[in-house]
């Protein structure tokens, strides 16, 4: 998996590509352990180039989000492949994040 | 030490040991009249005959050579003639062979000795490492047997693991630093480096230390370094080749040492593996319930990396039949933790309620559970069913658990998709109750991901398509012939694909 970051509009960045599974999640979860410190912690993970997620990296979202929202800030997810998308229907994660469709509409929502 | 000293030492040793032939000469050359027969070295006389010698007369002599060098005169007094010459250069050739062949046999005498003290030497090192369970007594082993070994006045070890090993005996030659500093270099050529002083050998002198970095190699690859040093004598070609042979050695130990680690670690994480496993297999129920109007079927295939996949079921007479099947995030011991938690909060919480609903179960547990869940950055994805045979209805909630299908009598098989996010994502549960009619032939198989995401070498996913074609297809058979198609059915489709996760898998049937 690649993982890139940026910021804009003090908004941190992180987007990753490929499969995003047990192996790949410690990268993600150095990167939100950091940016989910500040506050407000506003957070956006770009997800348009994954194709797969497994459970360990759900429950790292789950877990930069809750960070994310104890620091008054969020956790945002865009961008979701329509099979990776399934997966956060089926466990209604799609309840618990603010999903959107892409990283504009994203940082928009943040303004 | 025989093979390197001075010839003319050889010679007076030889003289010792073969006194009796030389005099035997000697006496040969008395008996032809020569008034005395002796072997000068540097104008001293090393022996002489008779006991009462005349030398000041005429005589003759020649040279007495040891390898290819005169080390020597043989004397022969009061004969003079070329008779005498020539026998004397005769006898110089046969004493000096003689001398030679005798300073050979001492020489390969003592390399067999040395060969054989090296043996010894090598195996109390072993001896002395083999038991050290740790790199660090095994480097404090080596410093102190090599040292000792190889006479040296001070030892040092480094390797350079991360982070670096450092033993010094019997005390520090230099300060860590400086012994990395040498060591490092040592590795980056892979050859050995010697700092001989060349210093006569009484100067005591702080500049007469001799050094001999002598590298390590560990798996093929030059890892550490034997360091050693000496105050006065410099280290020679026997001392070189010990020493070499003392760190092949120690670099087979600390293979050996290694590979031992990495199968403790191994089995500790087997251990761990294997306590996970026996949490979940001993928490789920071990026996199926009987309940009214219902066929139940349970089982569960753990995966060599063990998750938090369980299943329960309660039924206490009077209320209705409960079924539970969840998937704790995450794999080993963690995860079996607090599976065994969940499954424990969600006994209690059934329990503490007059008749309550799957909501009411799984809403307090998310309360409850909420922060640990935060804590330990895990979740879990369960399914609360709850049945009234009374009623033929089945009322359940899902909190975030995939799959549940549900197949009545003769029709297709369609998911029970969840409507609440997982226990321990939100503080407070968004699970809504819901309910179905339960009637004979009616069938619902709660199962984990580890069915719909079994993989296969071609790098497919079961999926649901084939799950509900499965269920449907199976539906109008018993709840066991359904479970037990579904487990065949998933292995045959991964058959050489290592199982991933837990399979576990609840069926009932309206009957």
């Amino acid at each position: 998996m690649e993982f890139s970051t940026r910021t804009a509009n003090h908004v941190a960045i992180g987007e990753m590509q490929g499969r995003f599974d047990a192996l790949e999640a410690p990268k993600l979860s150095t990167w939100l352990d950091t940016v989910s410190g500040q506050s407000p912690a506003q957070v956006i993970v770009n997800m348009s180039g994954v194709t797969f997620v497994d459970s360990t990296a759900l429950s790292t979202l789950v877990k930069g989000m809750k960070r994310c929202r104890q620091q008054n800030g969020d956790l945002l997810i865009c961008g979701l492949q329509k099979q990776v998308k399934v997966i956060f229907e089926l466990t209604r994660l799609d309840k618990a994040f603010s999903i959107y469709t892409d990283e504009a509409t994203a940082l928009r929502s943040l303004k | 030490m025989i093979a390197t000293a001075e010839p003319v030492h050889l010679l007076d040793d030889f003289l010792t040991s073969n006194r009796k032939t030389i005099s035997a000469i000697a006496e040969s050359w008395l008996d032809s009249g020569a008034t005395a027969f002796g072997i000068s070295s540097d104008e001293r006389w090393l022996a002489l005959w008779p006991d009462d010698p005349i030398t000041g007369a005429e005589g003759a002599h020649a040279s007495l050579r040891l390898n290819n060098q005169t080390v020597a005169d043989l004397w022969v007094f009061g004969l003079s003639d070329a008779n005498t010459r020539c026998r004397l250069d005769a006898d110089a050739l046969v004493i000096g062979s003689m001398a030679g062949q005798e300073s050979e046999l001492n020489s390969v005498t003592y390399e067999l000795i040395e060969a054989q003290d090296q043996l010894l030497a090598l195996y109390d090192l072993t001896q002395s490492m083999r038991n050290r369970l740790s790199i660090d007594e095994a480097l404090s082993s080596l410093v102190r047997e090599a040292g000792r070994l190889v006479k040296s006045s001070a030892c040092s070890a480094y390797l350079a693991f991360d982070p670096p090993v450092i033993a010094q005996y019997p005390q520090p030659m230099m300060s860590p630093s400086a012994l990395q500093h040498m060591a490092e270099q040592v590795i980056a050529s892979g050859t050995r480096l010697i700092m001989n002083s060349g210093a006569p050998a009484d100067d005591l002198r702080v500049g007469t230390t001799s050094i001999l970095l002598e590298p390590i190699s560990i798996d093929g690859h030059v890892m550490g370094v034997l360091c050693l040093q000496r105050v006065r004598d410099g280290f020679k070609s026997p001392d070189l080749k010990l020493t070499r042979a003392v760190c092949d050695q120690a670099g087979a130990q600390f293979e050996n040492l290694l590979r031992y680690r990495e199968s403790l670690a191994q089995t500790r994480i087997q251990t761990e593996m294997e306590l996970a496993k026996n949490v979940q297999m001993h928490l789920l129920p071990q026996r199926l319930p009987n309940v009214a109007g219902l066929e139940v079927a349970a089982g569960a295939l753990p995966a060599l990396q063990v998750g938090g996949d369980f299943y329960d079921f309660m039924e206490q007479p009077g209320d209705p039949f409960i079924l539970t099947v969840g998937d704790i995030t995450g794999k080993g011991m963690p995860a079996a933790m607090l599976m065994a938690m969940t499954r424990t909060l969600l006994r209690s919480k059934t329990r503490s309620f007059v008749r309550p609903s799957p909501v009411d179960i799984l809403g307090s547990v998310n309360d409850e559970m909420y922060d640990d869940f935060t804590e330990l950055g895990m979740f879990a994805t369960v399914f609360v069913g709850q049945y009234a045979h009374a009623e033929k209805i089945l009322y359940y909630a899902n909190a975030g658990h995939s799959p549940v299908i549900y197949c009545p009598a003769g029709g297709e098989a369609s998911l029970l998709e969840a409507d609440g996010a997982p226990v321990g994502v939100l503080p407070n549960s968004t699970c809504e109750n819901q309910a179905i009619y339960f009637n004979p032939g009616d069938v619902l198989v709660a199962a984990t991901d580890g069915f719909s995401e079994a993989g296969n070498n071609h790098g497919e996913l079961f999926g649901y398509e084939r799950l509900l074609d499965l269920v449907t297809n199976t539906a109008h058979l018993s709840a066991q012939t359904i479970m037990d198609t579904l487990f065949q059915t998933v292995a045959q489709f991964s058959a050489g694909h290592a199982q991933d996760d837990d399979q576990t898998v609840v069926v009932i049937k309206g009957v």
